[in-house]
């Protein structure tokens, strides 16, 4: 994602953002598009999704 | 008596429940101290020192008349300035809420008051407690104890640098990414990170609801537990309280540790550590199986995606919170904390989705290692304190962004909601190395006594930070 990207992207939410902010976006979106790449191979989706799941496996409700 | 300050909890209350010192003699100690050095430290936002003296009297009078109240009673505690106490401003260490008054107080502060603790003042944390560093736009930078050049982590920073120099018998704080035990770690004292659910979060402002947690940062792991026995425990009004069994977590304390099984993990909590940090940690787990526990290597597969889910849930959850703020008025955020709000519209429902199935899995695998081991053993944070200031730190000689790598090895206790523990393991370039202990669910009694054990061993040999 370029920074005219997340600039209109944002500026349509009605957030504004300098140009410093943008550039650091724009490095941002690409590191978070390299973490999304590498959770190919990653846990398959289930249903059973947050924190209660562990505290019942251990006896506690 | 001198130095009361520099005491325990666990060392003032048989002295205060036998009427051989006085509350109002602890109250002045501590804030004397603050007076001599706050001004370097820049660790309180807000001071309540006639209220504090004026709690300290009516304390003093009630354990005259026989109604000692237990552990805490007559104990000066400060807070983050998260932590809402009613009738006293509560900033979020923020331009925004820098006029807020609570109208009620968060459970755990009712719990503390109640049980007799007297509160004086308010600390400085990184604004919203959304980053660790204290260096505080709106209140000032909070300064390192141990180098006045440095950080002292954070978010709550005041209240690590406030129980290292003693302006305070102890603190609460908050962890979300690991906040409690950051600053522990880089000020040199104890932080204690609870199982989500134990400690309640009511009148508690939120960073990201299912990552934030509310514990006891102190000056030892006797004190850690003596705190828990009094802010644990089920909280109506607080939906993710969990119906757990408390206990008294001083009961079990011991400087025996066979049969102790503690798991290292090398894969990813001894990955990419600064080599003085790694040799502290390393010469700690030694010392753990010298006093006769066990050391085996677990696997935790689900780590290597967990960097992935903190950031996707934290920064997904923080803009939930902010995200009014930043539409309506955006030029009062700090600017670091503003860019992390922005951050937050970039990422997708499918990011935040997937971030929980991670989390899930992180669950399920903790859980399995749990099985063969009673706790683990990793750095808290694989390097030591930078200067205020710096956004990225060494790490063996290499550079790496600071927040990234500050949250690595705490941010899976918080992804879990696994009790999680920071502790002074001893000092590299005149800095203190945190160790962190995480244990299983509502498995606090076996992180305490593990750390407790280790404490005994006097691994920092005494020593304290010299202002």
């Amino acid at each position: 994602m370029d920074k005219e990207t997340i600039r209109q992207l944002l500026s349509g939410r009605g957030v504004q953002v300098s140009d410093e902010h943008l550039a650091m976006l724009e490095a941002q979106a690409a590191a978070i598009e390299a973490m999304r790449a590498a959770l190919d191979g990653a846990p398959a989706p289930d249903s059973d999704i947050g924190l209660i799941h562990v505290l019942k496996e251990q006896g506690h409700d | 008596m001198t130095d009361l300050a520099g005491k325990t909890m666990a060392e003032l209350g048989p002295l205060l429940r036998e009427r051989k010192i006085s509350p109002v003699e602890i109250v002045d100690a501590v804030i004397a101290r603050t007076d001599a050095n706050d001004g370097k430290l820049n660790a309180y936002i807000s001071r309540r020192d006639d209220k504090a003296r004026a709690a300290a009297r009516t304390a003093e009078r009630e354990i005259m008349r026989g109604l000692y109240r237990g552990p805490l009673h007559g104990i000066p505690l400060a807070l983050k300035d998260n932590i809402c106490m009613r009738g006293e401003t509560t900033t979020m260490g923020s331009k925004i809420h820098k006029d807020h008054v609570p109208t009620r107080s968060a459970t755990v502060v009712d719990r503390l008051t109640h049980a007799g603790a007297i509160i004086t003042g308010k600390l400085n944390l990184h604004e919203y407690a959304w980053g660790a560093t204290t260096n505080n736009p709106h209140f000032g930078a909070c300064h390192n104890p141990w180098d006045l050049a440095k950080i002292p982590g954070g978010s709550s920073g005041g209240s690590g640098a406030a129980v290292a120099t003693d302006m305070t018998i102890g603190s609460l704080g908050t962890d979300t990414g690991g906040s409690i035990r950051i600053p522990a770690s880089f000020c040199g004292t104890v932080g204690l990170k609870p199982t989500h659910g134990l400690v309640s979060k009511a009148g508690v402002f939120p960073l990201g609801w299912s990552l934030d947690h509310v514990g006891p940062i102190v000056k030892s792991v006797h004190d850690a537990a003596l705190m828990l026995n009094c802010i644990a425990g089920f909280d109506a009004s607080d939906p993710t309280s969990a119906r757990a069994a408390t206990r008294d977590y001083t009961a079990l304390l011991s400087s025996q540790l066979q049969g102790v099984r503690i798991g290292i993990n090398e894969r990813y909590f001894f990955n990419n550590v600064d080599g003085p940090v790694e040799q502290a940690v390393r010469a700690a787990v030694q010392q753990l199986e010298d006093l006769g526990a066990s050391v085996h290597e677990v696997e935790i597969p689900a780590l290597q995606y967990s960097e992935y889910a903190e950031l996707v849930t934290i920064v997904a959850e923080a803009n939930a919170v902010h995200r009014d703020n930043l539409v309506k008025r955006p030029q009062d955020f700090g600017d670091d904390v503003r860019f992390l709000v922005e951050l937050g519209e970039l990422l997708t429902s499918g990011d935040y989705l997937r971030a929980q199935q991670i989390r899930h899995r992180l669950d399920a695998d903790f859980a399995a290692a749990f099985r063969d081991v009673d706790v683990l053993a990793t750095p808290t944070i694989p390097f030591l304190p930078p200067p205020i200031g710096a956004g990225t730190v060494s790490i063996n000689g290499g550079e790496a962004p600071f927040l990234d790598h500050v949250i690595r090895f705490t941010g899976p206790g918080n992804l879990t909601g696994l009790p999680s523990l920071s502790m002074p393991c001893g000092l590299a370039s005149g800095l203190p190395v945190g160790l962190q202990i995480m244990g299983p669910a509502f498995g606090e009694d076996k992180v305490l006594n593990v750390a407790y054990a280790l404490e005994q061993t006097d691994l920092m040999q005494g020593q304290k930070p010299r202002l």
